[in-house]
């Protein structure tokens, strides 16, 4: 079998900060629990909003994670991807300084930004005057603030970059770090995605998309492939995690791998009423060819499970062109938290990961009746235990963006 | 007046630091940078400074203020400016 890719590409480390967990230990137990982290939103009143469902983040105290001096200066989004990176780092045994600052970079995803610290400062502006809006609102709003914050903390100088894509963003992030230690230019790279937005404004703006659930029972809202789907769960935080050559890795004593990202590839959808089909299958397709494998070798699809009826059949009939009916078992965590914009993605990766590492399929949550059409093979209810080797991690951005990760476990 | 304690309670509610706010008149003569202050601070300083205690120093001037005494003398001799 030819790898298209040359390097062997490791993921050492592990961080997380999601509704169900911070950190990977925590949110897997609960995610093989079949916990439930969507609820009404509780940093401000709902009641105005069409929806009022999200994945929340709760008792989340950011001043006994973090040194004081950042606090001033960042976006809860920050603040949750600095927690997320350190915990990556600390879990692979990562030491930057040894390493060299320049062999290790910062490749992260972001699709909304600061919200709430642009918004407080924003207030500021109208109400108080130019003269009282922060020095820090000049980056603590961008997307690209994640990648810088924790690339100056923990002093990784080496390649940096910031994806945007909307919710398929996550799963880029992790293609372009790959690429990069692929292409010889750094050894140590830490990537993935996080996203949080739920002040009244980025509220708002969620909602603008016109997908997001309406309903007022946490465990009926978000139920992709489900015949009463109707729309989605927003949801806040994401996954960090460390990806490093493989003899890089093993050079130094570090821990062992979590498994492989072998294959990536992303494209775009058609314009709307152009006669070409939507981009997923090809995404799909061309993961699987850049990890030199056919589709029978895939145990594991972790769907992008969007949760309107339309796009969980384009979804289904992607898997069943290139699976065939019920030809793969198709998992989907985003029902336990809902969907984390740029955070999804590498969420998934972590749970496809660790699904792998331990030979079971999470349950899908809240899911009765699948829609007769789709013929997915869905796990639901309870997990499901067998030997793991290959997962497919998909996910879709609004604007016609599709993105594919192949995830294998380590070699032995 | 502007004293040292007004400065340092700015400076350290700016940068999110406490560390040299506690170290009183030990750091009057301590560069910013060495007390972990970068040029943001001293802009969201400066904006502070104006806010509070109607003291202007104008950013391009804060920049230049080396330290804690700097930023004193120059808030308490106006007079001195030109």
């Amino acid at each position: 079998m030819s790898r298209s890719a040359s390097t062997d590409v490791l993921i050492t480390g592990l961080g997380v900060t999601a509704p169900t967990g911070l950190g990977p230990k925590e949110y897997w137990n609960t995610t093989l629990a079949g916990g439930q982290g969507i609820a009404p939103l509780q940093e401000f009143d709902p009641e105005p909003y069409t929806a009022r469902l999200a994945g929340q983040i709760t008792g989340f105290d950011a001043a006994a994670h973090l040194p004081g001096r950042l606090l001033p200066q960042t976006d809860r989004v920050t603040r949750l991807a600095l927690v997320a990176a350190e915990q990556a780092l600390e879990d692979a045994q990562a030491d930057i300084g040894e390493l060299g600052t320049y062999e290790c970079g910062v490749v992260t995803s972001n699709a909304t930004g600061g919200f709430e610290f642009s918004h407080r400062e924003m207030r500021k502006l109208w109400s108080q005057g130019p003269q009282h809006v922060s020095v820090y609102q000049c980056f603590a709003w961008f997307y690209a603030v994640n990648t810088g914050q924790i690339s100056i903390r923990h002093k990784m100088r080496g390649p940096g970059g910031v994806v945007v894509a909307e919710q398929a963003g996550g799963l880029d992030a992790i293609g372009l770090a790959r690429r990069t230690i692929n292409r010889g230019r750094g050894r140590l790279m830490l990537t993935g995605g996080v996203e949080s937005s739920f002040d009244p404004w980025g509220w708002v703006s969620h909602l603008a998309s016109g997908a997001v659930s309406t309903a007022t029972d946490p465990a009926g809202a978000y139920l992709p492939f489900d015949r009463r789907a109707e729309g989605y769960v927003p949801g806040e935080g994401g996954a960090v995690l460390v990806m490093e050559e493989a003899d890089a890795a093993r050079a130094r004593s570090g821990r062992a791998p979590y498994g492989r990202i072998t294959g990536h590839a992303s494209t775009f959808d058609p314009a709307p009423g152009v006669p070409r089909p939507p981009g997923l299958q090809r995404a799909i397709e061309l993961a699987l060819a850049d990890a030199g494998l056919q589709p029978d070798a895939v145990d594991l699809v972790v769907a992008d499970a969007a949760g309107v009826p339309e796009l969980d059949a384009q979804e289904a009939a992607a898997l069943r062109a290139v699976f065939g009916p019920f030809g793969v078992p198709v998992c989907a965590p985003k029902t336990m938290v809902g969907r984390l914009m740029a955070g999804g993605g590498p969420l998934d990766v972590v749970c496809a990961l660790l699904a792998l590492r331990d030979g079971v399929i999470p349950p899908a949550v809240n899911i009765g009746e699948l829609a007769e059409d789709h013929r997915v093979d869905l796990v639901r209810d309870e997990p499901r235990f067998g030997p793991l080797s290959t997962a497919l991690v998909l996910a879709r951005g609004a604007g016609g963006f599709n993105s594919a990760v192949v995830v294998e476990r380590p070699l032995s | 007046m502007l004293s040292l304690d007004q400065l340092l309670e700015i400076l350290a509610e700016c940068s999110g630091d406490q560390q040299a706010a506690a170290h009183g008149e030990e750091v009057l003569d301590r560069e910013f940078d060495m007390l972990g202050y970068d040029s943001l601070v001293l802009l969201e300083t400066s904006a502070q400074l104006k806010h509070r205690y109607d003291i202007d120093i104008p950013e391009d001037v804060i920049r230049d203020l080396r330290t804690p005494r700097a930023v004193l003398d120059y808030a308490n001799v106006p007079a001195e400016r030109d």
